[in-house]
């Protein structure tokens, strides 16, 4: 070995990384059953992380995860594309065809700080807020305070359905912070007394029991809780589902009663949807 | 034999090594082109180029897919970033190389590596929990062009100190007795000799930094605010385009998504003009 000149040591390291990579990853063109996963973008991560635990509990199942909307999980179902479709709203009249398995529900809640003493807000008031109409907290009986609105990017799922409930558009929205993920919005409304936004409720709830500085609002009379969630009294939220077509095979069936079963409870959790009570 | 087959080893990792960059950047530019495409086609240049309104939609007719303003937003973040950093950077370089004991002076070069090394997140947090409140204070909410350009100061200072200081030894190494013996004061070797001598490298080091601002994302994104609009003063919230399509695209779809590939084609186009603009400037200088 002593020997080996420096450049020769190289090409034998070299040689040696490469068989490595090689055999890590190599993959027999196994008899493996493949069960395939397409759809919602809200739910895909969720199931990719669900995937992985089932695959390490059932080895010989590979779970595939692929994204592109509810609508693309709908019609890979029918098509025969996807054994399991995601979707992030409740089924159809003319999807009757197609089986629905409710995994979680996903709700928004507003968010004020803390030292907000604004305790209920009144739908025409959000509406109020968002676009620009009303922009100091004085309006509303507190300080002269001017209003920060915290608004979501576009294409997440909490941007969408907060637009929708409130029947407005994205450019309707005059917004003074915009934020990405959940965590960034929290933060945001906590260090700020005069921000109001909305989140995931289920991240709210984690934030306000970790001491973060920010209260939840009611909504429409509901407290945007887990319980009034799972109830589905709470009005701002959806159902996410996974569809089927006819009778799933068995590895699907499996991954489904495994996404149902108490042991993906704590992954769901942990993605702030409240699990569906079974 | 053995010569033989030694020198093959060190051709082909010369040309691997030399392939390899060129093969890199014309992936990534191939790679941008072909995620943008659909939106290359469908949405009209016109109004990515200079249309401020960002709507995004699915399909190419139903949203707003104007880039502009998050170009602006770039460029008036990184631009912000080299002009605080750039004279502080100066002037310490200047101290550390020509005033400062050499105990010193070595602490704040240790200092400015440490800092080098932190993680543009760690530098973000610090923007989200510092620099943001503290500008609330004066206009609120904090978050703001202003806010981004600060952390971005932050980000580039140890690279200019750095290659200041090293350029400035440089100079010194060769000047500073000759200067001594005629007997000039410590400032004029500095104003009429070091800053003449370092015109060009001073220059490259603000493009390099100012184009390493240009590509930050993270530490930028958590304190600019986000808001799609041209900045019309330090305090308005903006969005940078890596902002953009860091927030966007883990749920983007359809032509929303070919857009923020086409904002990452864009800003790949200015840095390529930035690195032409010094190519030219070394040129002339050469000339």
């Amino acid at each position: 070995m002593a020997s080996l000149s420096i450049p020769h040591r190289l090409l034998l390291l070299l040689l040696i990384s490469a068989i490595t990579v090689l055999a890590a990853t190599w993959r027999h063109p196994s008899r493996s059953a493949r069960v395939v996963v397409t759809g919602s973008s809200t739910i895909a991560p969720l199931m990719a992380e669900i995937g992985r635990e089932f695959e390490r509990l059932h080895p010989g199942i590979h779970i595939d995860v692929q994204t592109g909307g509810s609508s693309r999980g709908i019609v890979d179902v029918r098509r025969g594309l996807a054994d399991v479709g995601m979707v992030s709203r409740s089924l159809r009249a003319e999807e009757a065809d197609l089986t629905a398995h409710l995994i979680a529900r996903d709700g928004i809640g507003l968010i004020v700080h803390a030292d907000n003493p604004v305790r209920e807000l009144k739908r025409e008031e959000i509406v109020a807020l968002f676009t620009g109409q009303l922009s100091n907290w004085q309006q509303l009986g507190w300080l002269d305070l001017p209003v920060v609105i915290v608004h979501k990017a576009s294409g997440r799922s909490t941007h969408e359905l907060f637009l929708e409930h409130f029947g407005l558009s994205d450019r309707d929205i005059d917004a003074d912070v915009v934020i990405g993920d959940n965590e960034q919005g929290i933060k945001t409304v906590g260090s700020n007394r005069a921000a109001i936004g909305y989140v995931s409720i289920g991240a709210a709830e984690y934030a306000q029991a970790h001491g973060q500085s920010i209260r939840l609002l009611p909504l429409e009379g509901i407290a945007p809780s887990s319980d009034e969630l799972m109830a589905g009294r709470y009005p701002l939220a959806r159902q996410l589902n996974l569809v089927t077509r006819g009778t799933p095979s068995p590895p699907a069936q499996q991954l489904i009663d495994f996404t149902l079963s108490s042991e993906a409870a704590p992954m769901i959790r942990r993605m702030y949807f409240v699990p569906h009570d079974n | 034999m053995y010569r033989t087959i030694t020198e093959l080893g060190i051709k082909g990792s010369l040309v691997a090594g030399v392939v390899a960059p060129i093969v890199l950047v014309l992936s990534i530019f191939g790679f941008l082109t072909i995620e943008a495409w659909p939106a290359l086609v469908d949405v009209p240049w016109a109004e990515m180029l200079f249309r401020p309104a960002w709507h995004p939609a699915v399909e190419a007719d139903q949203g707003d897919f104007g880039l502009a303003a998050m170009l602006v937003a770039s460029l008036a973040v990184s631009l912000g970033a080299v002009l605080i950093a750039g004279p502080v950077a100066w002037l310490t370089g200047i101290w550390a190389a020509f005033y400062a004991p050499p105990r010193w002076s070595q602490g704040v070069l240790r200092c400015m590596e440490l800092l080098a090394g932190l993680p543009s997140v760690v530098i973000g947090f610090w923007g989200l929990v510092q620099v943001v409140p503290l500008l609330g204070e004066l206009a609120a909410p904090g978050t703001c062009l202003l806010a981004g350009c600060i952390v971005l100061a932050a980000m580039i200072l140890p690279g200019l100190v750095i290659a200041f200081y090293v350029g400035m030894r440089g100079v010194a190494a060769e000047l500073q007795l000759a200067a001594a013996a005629v007997g000039l004061r410590r400032w004029t070797f500095v104003q009429r000799i070091v800053r003449p001598a370092l015109r060009q490298p001073t220059v490259d080091a603000l493009i390099v930094q100012g184009g390493r601002a240009l590509g930050e994302t993270m530490a930028v994104l958590m304190v600019v605010g986000n808001v799609v609009q041209f900045p019309t003063s330090w305090w308005d919230p903006v969005r940078p385009i890596t902002a953009n399509i860091a927030l966007e695209m883990p749920y983007a779809e359809g032509i929303h998504r070919a857009t923020l590939f086409a904002g990452g084609l864009m800003l790949l186009g200015v840095i390529a003009l930035l690195v032409i603009a010094m190519r030219l400037q070394w040129r002339r200088e050469g000339a």
